[in-house]
């Protein structure tokens, strides 16, 4: 049987940031519902925090099922801080392979890595969407200009009209970068910051960086925020979590064991029962947020498989109608 | 940069099974020495044992990074026993990517079918090596027993003979049609008899008994097998008696993890009555010689090479790098710039 073959350039042709919004959500309401499966992710650790192998690197399993798709996918994926870097190409890599659940038949193989960067926009815009019912226009602040920067604010972009968009990056001309090319998502200002405080002082705040520092702090973050720690470490300091009013996060295991709450776990400090909900919970509208202006709210959004497969399965169809991609026969 | 793609005939042409059973003795050698490295798979169950989706099916996930290729790589692969049954296709559906460890570049895409297949015969003898024939590489006369008389028993005997004479094998199966079929396709493999049993309990002899079946009713029972016997439960479920496992003098394993949750250990690791203390050690341990399976002629030793995702990767990876020397494959750009 045929699997189809599709690259990168064919990906971002057949799909829409709006589109990824929309598959994001769904997906949500899945994790919610109980209609989309995703066991935690398995690291194949190639010297991230290992010595042996010397690669600076690590490699990520995240398989999934969606329900509302009837689709079963893997992406494999990882980032190379050594030899990749030095020669310019992206940190991350990633393949996509779709099964069909009934048949078992691999109907698809493609590019991960435009998927993972534009579904990393679209948990956050999703998430909005429960968080500010209603709202139209949100002020956001952003650390961190990079490419995921970029599609944080496209996908939000989609949802709500950005009125303000506070930007800093430790490299200012990319801050300023951002800004110059930004400015058709954003309605209002964007405003590049010269103290990393600056940023933190609207109702959305996010970082999408990889710093291991905490440098963003609990005294910055306001009542009536919803702040995003995005990164792979940490980005903020303790206090921000520990003091948080609730945490919300997408994928309870995986969240413990990466990104903003690792280190709390490993220390104690955290557990399952400081999560307040995930945010397919919020999506199913088993729990909902009351008393956002008087919160302080950390939402996690680390990166499901089933988001990647979730968008990879709309593409897939897309391409099959559309006839794009290549076609080979791996079981021939 | 592009990522070659390999089919199924592709790789037939490849890779012998001599070969891969070189392949998965260095790999079990890094498994001892630490130079291997194998995460637990990870399943998605799509029906297999739970409710929905109800599919009948699920899909591990089997990452591995192979020190002595320098290769990283990952298996996903399921098996199916709905819709893929009833429209007569293999019961396994697997593909493999490999990535270049250190640039982090997919370099290859390919079928995982016949590999798996194949190595879960090679992983046996492998084993067979260092448990009945104290690691040498003389050539030594073996006697089997053999349930399953399908795919997986096919490879068994191949790769079997590529370090044992095989002077007889008893096969049994629940399909006396497919065991016929068997001793037919296998008479060149095997320099001795094939004995195609009516009774299962007529298969439980020989040195080395291989249960490759999808059976879950325990149907090899620890009194029919003579002490000095190692045998080998292979299938998915628990085909062989609790006794048999229990009174086992040593049980050896090729993942310790792994193998307490699926196949022959599962159910009894489950109920507390097996922990990783009852477990010898690994096939790598023995490959490495850090172990040695000693003298058994007084009890019975249970070898569990449920598979891991690294036999695959290495044999993937050396079917890689064959296929690149002699121009064979496609090609695709995931990425284009």
């Amino acid at each position: 049987m045929n699997t189809l073959l599709l690259s990168k350039s064919d990906i971002e042709k057949l799909i829409s940031f709006k589109e990824i919004v929309e598959i994001c959500d769904k997906t949500f309401q899945g994790f919610g519902d109980g209609t989309t499966l995703n066991p935690p992710k398995v690291n194949l650790n190639l010297g991230d925090s290992a010595p042996f192998p010397p690669y600076n690197a690590s490699m990520n399993a995240m398989p999934a099922y969606i329900g509302w798709q009837d689709i079963a996918g893997l992406k494999w994926a990882g980032g190379f801080g050594g030899e990749r870097i030095k020669m310019g190409l992206p940190f991350i890599n990633a393949l996509i392979l779709l099964c069909d659940p009934s048949l078992g038949n691999f109907v698809a193989a493609m590019d991960g890595t435009s998927i993972t960067n534009m579904r990393t926009g679209g948990q956050t815009a999703a998430a909005l969407k429960y968080l500010f019912k209603g709202r139209k226009s949100i002020k956001l602040g952003l650390y961190g200009a990079g490419a995921q920067g970029r599609t944080q604010t496209m996908a939000i972009s989609e949802v709500f009209d950005i009125e303000e968009l506070r930007v800093y990056d430790i490299i200012k001309p990319s801050a300023e970068k951002f800004k110059s090319e930004m400015e058709s998502y954003v309605k209002g200002n964007i405003v590049v910051c010269n103290e990393p405080e600056e940023a933190a002082d609207c109702e959305v705040v996010i970082s999408v960086t990889l710093a291991k520092d905490g440098f963003i702090r609990n005294e910055w973050i306001k009542p009536g925020t919803v702040y995003f720690a995005m990164g792979s470490y940490q980005e903020c300091d303790y206090e921000t979590i520990l003091q948080a009013d609730k945490i919300i996060v997408d994928h309870v295991e995986q969240c413990l064991h990466r990104g903003a709450l690792k280190e709390l776990v490993g220390q104690g400090k955290i557990t399952a029962k400081n999560i307040y909900c995930t945010i397919g919970d919020l999506a199913v509208g088993r729990n909902t947020v009351d008393n956002l202006k008087n919160e302080r709210i950390i939402c996690i959004p680390i990166g499901t498989g089933a988001m990647d497969v979730a968008v990879a399965g709309t593409v897939y169809k897309k391409a099959v109608s559309l006839s794009m991609g290549t076609e080979f026969s791996f079981d021939m | 940069m592009s990522t070659s793609l390999l089919s199924q005939d592709q790789i037939k042409g490849l890779i012998s099974m001599k070969e891969i059973v070189e392949i998965c003795e260095k790999t079990f050698k890094g498994f001892g020495e630490g130079t291997v490295i194998n995460p637990t798979k990870v399943n998605l169950d799509l029906g297999e044992t739970a409710d929905f989706p109800p599919y009948k099916g699920f899909m591990n996930a089997m990452p591995a990074y192979i020190g002595w290729t320098d290769t990283a790589g990952i298996k996903w692969a399921g098996g199916n026993l709905g819709e893929r049954k009833r429209l007569g296709l293999p019961y396994v559906t697997s593909l493999i990517m490999l990535i270049d460890p250190k640039l982090g570049n997919f370099t290859c895409v390919l079928d995982g079918a016949f590999i798996t297949n194949m190595r879960t015969g090679a992983q046996t003898a492998v084993a067979l090596k260092y448990i009945f024939n104290g690691g040498s590489s003389e050539r030594k006369s073996i006697k089997l027993g053999l349930y399953g008389a399908g795919m997986q028993g096919h490879t068994q005997t191949l790769a079997i003979s590529q370090l044992f004479d095989i002077e007889e094998v008893r096969v049994y199966d629940v399909f006396k049609a497919a065991a016929e079929k068997y001793k037919e396709d296998m008479k060149d493999v095997v320099k001795g008899e094939i004995i195609v049993c009516d009774t299962p309990k007529e298969a439980a002899q020989g040195d080395a008994i291989v249960c490759v079946t999808q059976s879950k009713d325990k149907f090899l029972l620890d009194e029919w097998v003579k002490p000095g016997t190692v045998v080998f439960p292979m299938g998915s479920y628990q085909e062989c008696d609790d006794a048999m496992l229990l009174n086992a003098k040593k049980i050896v394993v090729d993942h310790i993890g792994q193998c307490l949750h699926r196949g022959a250990l599962a159910e009894l690791s489950e109920k507390g009555k097996i922990t990783e203390k009852n477990i010898f050690g690994t096939i790598g341990e023995l490959a490495a010689g850090i172990l040695s399976a000693g003298d058994y002629s007084d009890g019975k030793i249970v070898c569990i090479p449920i598979g891991t995702g690294a036999m695959d990767i290495a044999v993937a990876s050396i079917v890689y790098k064959k296929a690149k020397e002699q121009g064979i494959g496609g090609a695709y750009s995931f990425i284009q710039d």
